[in-house]
């Protein structure tokens, strides 16, 4: 039996509509992040460039740690507060979000202090975890760089001038959709923790067997979401000319517009992958009473 | 869940504005602001005749706004210097001169933005056509400011006034002590940035002086005194300019080269060495192609 993908999402846009409460562990991970994007904005100025400016200077040098320089590094140093808070609290907080779904797709009454006693027993290896998942992505971001690069290369002098002048955009694209085909192998693991309970290695070997398994559901369920955050890659992409004709806090309000958009399809692709999960272990479990009959 | 939204947006908004409120006078917006104003400044097109009296004007108001406004800031200094530059460009002499003197007076701790201050001063006095009085302010300029970029170019800077306004007796005197000033500074800060910019400067003088030997003798020594790659890099073109180009020496600049390659191997610099040999090497091809042409006839 072909599994329905536009049901899945209409099941987990239903639970986002009419159970709410389900983002609200990612609502709270958008906000930290929202709040880090401001501080570092705000950086090089009074109170924190006291704090910030020597490191600055050491790091990136003293161009950046004055106007307009200090914009340019902004999504880097953004990338390390986003690395942090997603290992520290992010992965945290989906899993929590995964529980509520779980809860709530099974019929079954949401203790919230049971579930962050029942996760917090679990925090080491969802950081652990957390931290695998950056370090892949970082990795696979370089690999896609270099691959990209020597492919479009040789081809400079052929590629349209359109092409050419948005080539930041499009190579920004390719390596977020490369990372999050890439990521369909893992995007279970979590799910896997929270309903099955099992150890975190055998939640990530289950996860990529799974993903191997069914490789195109779940990609179109996962990756097709995430189409969504296009039009945000491309004013990232655009941001210096969008500096250069709106005004510097157009980057600030970019990012924060970002961070929402991620956050709410990444809420919608958690509950998608565990809708996925729990349909398919009933999927099997009914084959299992039928072939026992 | 809408509450929670609401007080999300509130909590995010108040962070900014406090942050904001907190940076108001400080240098993070006075940065903002005096990026702006060089903006404008720099697309105003060179030639006054060209520009509408309001664009200067405009940024001449702005820059005086903003002096206003952001008093201590590391950007008033940037800010003054502009708008001395923007009176000297209007040829209101007088403003300029008083804004410079001004400058001088108020940041003389940086000796960077004072040099260019009394760099203004004295352009002024120079064009309004009184030169004894910008020969002072050079002077001073050249004494007192010995270690800026601006201050150790006046030496040189007067020189080139004589040639370019048919004064060959005054051209060469000054150019003579500009010689000896910069070989004494250069002596006195060997091994330093400082040493090599007034080696530079000592070169392009015996180039004015036409005394090429010199000027190759001068890069000799910078090659062994100043060994970093990034000193090396302009000293590579220099060896090109003098003992090829001026001096048609080309197996001497060969073998500097050489000698050079030795010490720079794997590096940017090794590749730019390698083009200028690559370079001799066709240079000796074809004047030997040439001789051959002729023996030939």
């Amino acid at each position: 039996m072909k599994y329905s993908v536009v049901a899945n999402w209409a099941d987990s846009l239903e639970i986002m509509t009419k159970r709410p409460f389900v983002m609200i562990p990612f609502l709270i991970a958008g906000f930290l992040e929202a709040v880090a994007l401001e501080l570092i904005y705000f950086s090089s100025g009074e109170p924190l460039g006291h704090i910030m400016n020597p490191i600055i200077k050491k790091f990136f040098g003293e161009a950046f740690a004055h106007f307009p320089g200090n914009l340019l590094i902004v999504p880097k140093l953004f990338f390390f507060a986003q690395v942090m808070i997603t290992a520290v609290i992010g992965m945290f907080l989906t899993a929590l979000t995964i529980y509520m779904a779980d809860q709530v797709i099974k019929r079954k009454a949401i203790n919230i202090k049971d579930a962050l006693k029942k996760l917090s027993r679990r925090y080491v290896s969802i950081f652990i975890y957390a931290v695998l998942v950056i370090a892949l992505g970082y990795f696979l971001k370089i690999i896609a760089n270099i691959a990209l690069h020597s492919i479009i290369r040789p081809m400079v002098s052929f590629l349209p001038r359109m092409i050419m002048k948005s080539m930041t955009f499009w190579l920004s694209s390719a390596i977020f959709l490369i990372m999050v085909c890439v990521n369909t192998f893992f995007i279970l693991t979590i799910p896997i923790l929270v309903v099955n309970g099992s150890s975190m290695a055998r939640c990530i070997g289950e996860s990529i067997f799974r993903g191997g398994r069914n490789y195109i559901t779940l990609c179109k369920t996962v990756c097709t979401p995430f189409l969504l955050y296009i039009p945000i890659i491309f004013l990232k992409a655009f941001s210096t000319q969008l500096v250069r004709r709106t005004l510097p806090v157009s980057v600030l309000i970019v990012g924060i517009a970002g961070i929402f958009v991620i956050k709410y399809i990444e809420c919608f692709v958690a509950i998608s992958a565990t809708r996925f999960l729990l349909d398919t272990q009933k999927i099997k479990r009914r084959k299992r009473k039928g072939a026992s009959k | 869940m809408r509450r929670l939204v609401l007080s999300i947006i509130i909590v995010l908004s108040v962070i900014f504005a406090v942050l904001f409120k907190i940076n108001m006078k400080g240098d993070f917006t006075a940065e903002k602001d005096f990026y702006n104003i060089k903006r404008s400044y720099s697309q105003m097109p060179r030639n006054p005749d060209a520009t509408l009296v309001g664009n200067q004007a405009h940024i001449e108001k702005d820059l005086i706004q903003f002096i206003k406004k952001f008093p201590q800031t590391i950007a008033a200094k940037h800010a003054h210097l502009m708008l001395a530059t923007l009176f000297l460009e209007k040829e209101k002499f007088a403003e300029a001169i008083a804004l410079a003197s001004y400058i001088t007076k108020k940041y003389k701790e940086d000796a960077t933005i004072s040099s260019y201050a009394q760099f203004i001063k004295a352009q002024s006095y120079e064009i309004k056509k009184d030169w004894e009085k910008a020969l002072d302010e050079y002077d001073i300029l050249m004494y007192e400011y010995t270690q800026t970029s601006v201050g150790a170019k006046a030496p040189l800077y007067v020189a080139r006034y004589y040639a370019q306004n048919d004064m060959p007796a005054e051209a060469q005197e000054a150019y003579k002590k500009a010689a000896l000033f910069y070989d004494e500074l250069e002596k006195k800060n060997r091994d330093s940035l400082l040493g090599l910019l007034y080696s530079n400067l000592l070169v392009a003088t015996y180039v004015y002086l036409e005394n090429f030997e010199e000027a190759g003798k001068v890069v000799e020594g910078a090659i062994v005194n100043y060994a970093q790659p990034a000193a090396l890099a302009g000293l590579v073109d220099q060896v090109y300019d003098i003992f090829v180009r001026k001096l048609n020496r080309p197996e001497k600049a060969m073998e500097i080269y050489s000698g050079l390659l030795q010490k720079t191997q794997e590096s940017p610099l090794a590749r730019h060495i390698i083009r200028r040999i690559t370079d001799l090497r066709k240079r000796e091809e074809k004047s030997n192609d040439d001789r051959l042409k002729t023996d030939g006839r």
